[in-house]
Formats: C-alpha cells, structure tokens, sequence
C-alpha cells in the first residue's frame, strides 16, 4: 500500500471531527472519499498532508509515518494537497504560483520539461501565465491549484472537492485532466467528494464517511447501483429511498 | 517658499525613517500576522552595538569607530542575530499560537531587550557622535538641505527597491510573498516554514538597523526606550496604510513624516506641544474614512 491510514483520530477543541478513520490507497489507484458535509473529509486529507495532527492512530506513506511531520516535509516526501476552496495566491502571477511548487524539487533539468509538460494540459493558464492569480476564474483557479501540485511531481494527490463551486461543464475539465494526469504522470489519486455519481464513473474504489466514521467501503464496481452508498451516507435505509421519492 | 521646501524636505526625511521601520514591521505582519511590538528595540540594539557597554553619560564609540564597509555590515549582523533569537526562543514555540498571544510575546521581547541595554549601557540616555562629518549642509539656490538628510533619502529608496528587487526576482522573494499570502499552502507545496519566518526576521533585522545608523547620527542621542516612539510611528504608518501591504507601509510612513512635520512647522506655537496628539487625530480621520488602509489588499484583487 502507497497510503496507509490506521484508526486516526483527530479532535478540533471539542469536536470529534474524526474517530478512528482507516483508509488505504494502492499505487496506481483512484480512491474516492464521498460523504455529506462536515463528515471528515476535508480533515482526513489534511491529516495526510500534515496540516492537522491526528492524536491517536497512524498514517503511513510506504511505510514512513507521517504523523508529526511538517507539512512541508510530507510534500517534499511525495504527499501534494489541493485543499478545497483553491487557495491561489491570488497577488502572484500564474507562472509565479507555478513555480512556488517547484523550488524544494532538487532535479532542476526535469522542473523546466515537467513545467512545459503541465502547462500543455492546460492551455488556457499558459494564455494568462504572467496575470495575477486572483484575477482568474473560478474554473481557472481549480485548474492552476492542480498544476501547481502536478508540479511538486506527487507520488500520491490529494484532491479536496475539486468540483466544488464550479459549473457542470468545468468540473467535467477537471475530472478529465486528473485522469489523464493519472495515465501521463503515473499518479495515485485520493479524491473526496460529497455526491457519488460522477466519481463511480472514475474511482477504483470508494469509501463513505459520515460524522467522522468509515460507514462502507468497497471497489466501485460493486457500488455501481448506488443503493449501497445512499445508505452509507445517509445512515438510514428506507428514508434515503423516502427523500430520494420526495425530490424526484 | 523656501520655507516650505525646507518643510517637505524634512518630511521625506522623517517619512523615509517612519517607512523603513514599518516595512520591517509589516513584512513579520504579513508572514506571521505578529505584531512585533520589539521592532523598536531591535532598532535601540543597533545603535547601542555601536557604542562601548559602560554607565557613562558621553558614549564611547566602538565598532561604530569602524570604517563604514566594516562596521555597516557587523552591526547589521549583531541585529539579524538578536532578531532570529528572539524568533527561535520566543516566536517558533508559539508558531500555532492566536495573534494576539504573538502581539504579547513581542511584549516581553521587547522589555526584555530594553532591560538588557539597562543593565549593560544604565539608564541614563547618551550623547554619540556618529558620522559626524556628514551634517555639511548641502546648498541648493537658498535650500540648505543637510548631507545627512539626502543620505537618509537615498539609502532608503535604495533599500527599498532592492526588497522589491529580492521579492519579485528572487526564488526566495517569491516563497515569501506566497507564504505571505497563504502560510499553510506554501507549506503544502513544500516551502520551509521555519526558514521563510527566519528570513522575514532577519530582513526585519537589516531594515531595523538602518534605522538606529540613520536615527543615530541624526539625533546623536541614546537611551534604552529610543527605539519605541519610531516603532510606535511605524505602526500606525503600517495601519493607515493597510494592514499587510508593503507598499501600504512605505505609503503610510511617508504620509506619518509629512504630517508630523507638517504640524510642527505649521500649527501654533501654543499648540506645538501637542503635535503627537494631532497627528493621531490624523489617522483617526484615515481609519474613519478608509478603515481598511490606504491600500487595499487581497479582498481587493480576489475573485470568486
């Protein structure tokens, strides 16, 4: 296992935002975290990427913990995290924000084709390369974050809601350009989402959170009809299938 | 005329100090949203380094003796390395800390220090004769502009577009800028948090430092709390000119300098007494109309 997440629990003050969460993604996998708002999500991945400390339990990233470790240091260890809500740094350009992801690389010859490659991927940002970040689009945005962390050359990407806020069509793009990084870059992919339907299409395997525990997990393949995983994120069976009647 | 020109002299004198002290105030700002209260002291060790540690009243030169292109650079190390000290044993163990707590700590660096030059230098302030060739008035038609002032000028437009310089063209700039801006991202994307805060503090540390020569060998006098009113200026010129932004502090500085001269030449005798309290009422006016500072940061370039 690439990822190894054994029982972490992670307390903010008082609230229990995870109580013992496992978790493990094989190199070379699509894993996708779904479940409702405020279920963890945002917290386990944070956890990975040092941005929270778990105070029991152990994550391990082939074979080296990462609990207690500097976020930067998870990075420079091959972790990249592309938190929710896109985080640019708007008052620097494009191709500054680009390069920020660069400097801790040591293999400066394969940065400059690396730097040619990623832009490939995304046409647009090579047109707004020298504009401050803040002044691009949402849709824009979510595509430089993900440059921005192609660039650090992950073994292992983290996506915190990468549809989130974006129109239909864009998150479409998004999804489009990780899979294709994923074929072109050998990536491994933890992605969280809070509705299923566009990740079944693309995940390996899934795992549902709710209110800080794993509820279900299993290979998308076995969740295709959804049922299972309505249950998992709701927590009840026949109400699910209730409110699913009520809005349709 | 003259008069007036003298006047705007002066003010971009002061407002060079005002703003070279509130850019090293607001870059820890930016980087570790700390207030750092001790700026002013740093600026007070700066000055002090110079002299010979005694109780007595005329201050001996020592290292401030030196040949500038031997002494500029050691002052300025004995600076850097009280700045990244007191980072080490005070600010990194409260890197999780709220700014407010940050804002105390810098408190009590900031007695600490003034403490410290108590018990070495005594309380007493001091006479000291720094450069003192350099206050040959230079004659413009009938200006008189001191050597000094022009130095003053110069040096810190110098110094400032070699900070935008480092910032803008330099790898290290550009992690402090991105760290400015999101501290936890940078960290993300593998920038060394703990090196980019001891690089702030350590430009902190040079910037403090031409302060003390510059004030130094204009007032030709030091005392341990010499450092606060300048660091006291440099906080409101970094309030007005908004919260965060570099250039709102170099902004703010000149704009605090020229008030305060402005209101020393011109209010009235009577009033003259009083020129500390007008130029608050100034900035209470700023904040009244601009509460957000001169220049607007981040909210303003950001788009959703």
């Amino acid at each position: 296992m690439l990822l190894e997440i054994d029982d972490i629990h992670v307390n903010y003050g008082r609230l229990r935002a995870l109580k013992g969460v496992s978790l493990s993604v094989a190199e070379g996998e699509v894993v996708c975290l779904i479940g409702p708002n405020g279920a963890g999500k945002s917290t386990t991945l944070s956890a990975v990427a040092g941005g929270v400390s778990p105070h029991r339990g152990s994550i391990t990233l082939a074979g080296a913990p990462l609990v207690g470790v500097r976020p930067e240091q998870i990075a420079r260890l091959g972790v990249s995290l592309v938190p929710e809500g896109r985080h640019v740094f708007g008052t620097l350009t494009v191709a500054e924000n680009l390069r920020v992801a660069t400097y801790m690389r040591q293999d400066r010859a394969a940065v400059a084709t690396d730097y040619d490659r990623v832009l490939a991927l995304f046409p647009r940002l090579l047109e707004r390369i020298g504009s401050p970040a803040g002044r691009l689009s949402g849709g824009e945005q979510q595509m430089l974050v993900i440059a921005r962390a192609l660039l650090t050359r992950p073994r292992l990407l983290l996506v915190d809601e990468p549809s989130l806020g974006l129109a239909p069509k864009i998150v479409d793009q998004v999804y489009e350009i990780l899979l294709a990084a994923r074929q072109s870059e050998g990536l491994t992919l933890l992605i969280n989402e809070q509705s299923s339907h566009r990740i079944l299409k693309h995940a390996d395997r899934i795992y549902v959170i709710r209110s800080g525990h794993i509820q279900l997990h299993d290979t998308a393949a076995n969740l295709r009809d959804g049922e299972a995983i309505k249950r998992a994120y709701f927590g009840f069976g026949e109400e699910a299938e209730q409110i699913e009647e009520d809005v349709a | 005329m003259i008069g007036l020109l003298q006047n705007l002299v002066d003010a971009a004198n002061l407002g060079s100090l005002y703003a070279l002290a509130a850019l090293g105030v607001g870059l820890l700002f930016g980087i570790l949203r700390l207030v750092n209260f001790a700026h002013g002291d740093f600026i007070s060790i700066g000055a002090y380094a110079l002299i010979v540690p005694s109780f007595e009243v005329t201050a001996q030169l020592f290292i401030g003796d030196w040949n500038w292109t031997l002494m500029i650079p050691t002052v300025t190390l004995i600076v850097v390395i009280v700045a990244l000290v007191s980072d080490a044993l005070v600010f990194q163990p409260l890197r999780r800390a709220s700014a407010p707590t940050l804002m105390i700590a810098s408190f009590a660096v900031s007695y600490v220090i003034q403490n410290g030059i108590l018990m070495v230098y005594g309380a007493r302030p001091k006479a000291a004769n720094l450069w003192s060739g350099l206050d040959t008035p230079i004659l413009l038609g009938d200006l008189r502009v001191p050597l000094l002032q022009v130095i003053t000028i110069v040096v810190t437009l110098g110094l400032m577009g070699a900070l935008t310089l480092f910032l803008k063209r330099t790898r290290y700039g550009v992690m402090m800028r991105a760290a400015a801006e999101d501290f936890r991202m940078a960290q993300y994307l593998g920038v060394n948090g703990n090196f980019v805060i001891g690089l702030a503090f350590a430009i902190s540390g040079i910037l403090a430092t031409a302060v003390s020569l510059l004030y130094l060998s204009q007032t030709g006098t030091l005392s341990p709390t010499m450092g606060v009113p300048l660091a006291l200026f440099a906080f409101v010129a970094v309030v007005i000119g908004g919260m965060g932004s570099l250039l709102g502090a170099v902004v703010g500085g000149f704009l605090v300098g020229f008030v305060v001269i402005m209101l020393q030449a011109y209010l009235p005798e009577s009033l003259r007494a009083f020129r500390d309290a007008f130029a608050f009422m100034f900035v209470i006016l700023v904040l009244l109309v601009r509460p957000t500072g001169i220049v607007r940061t981040r909210a303003f370039i950001e788009r959703v």
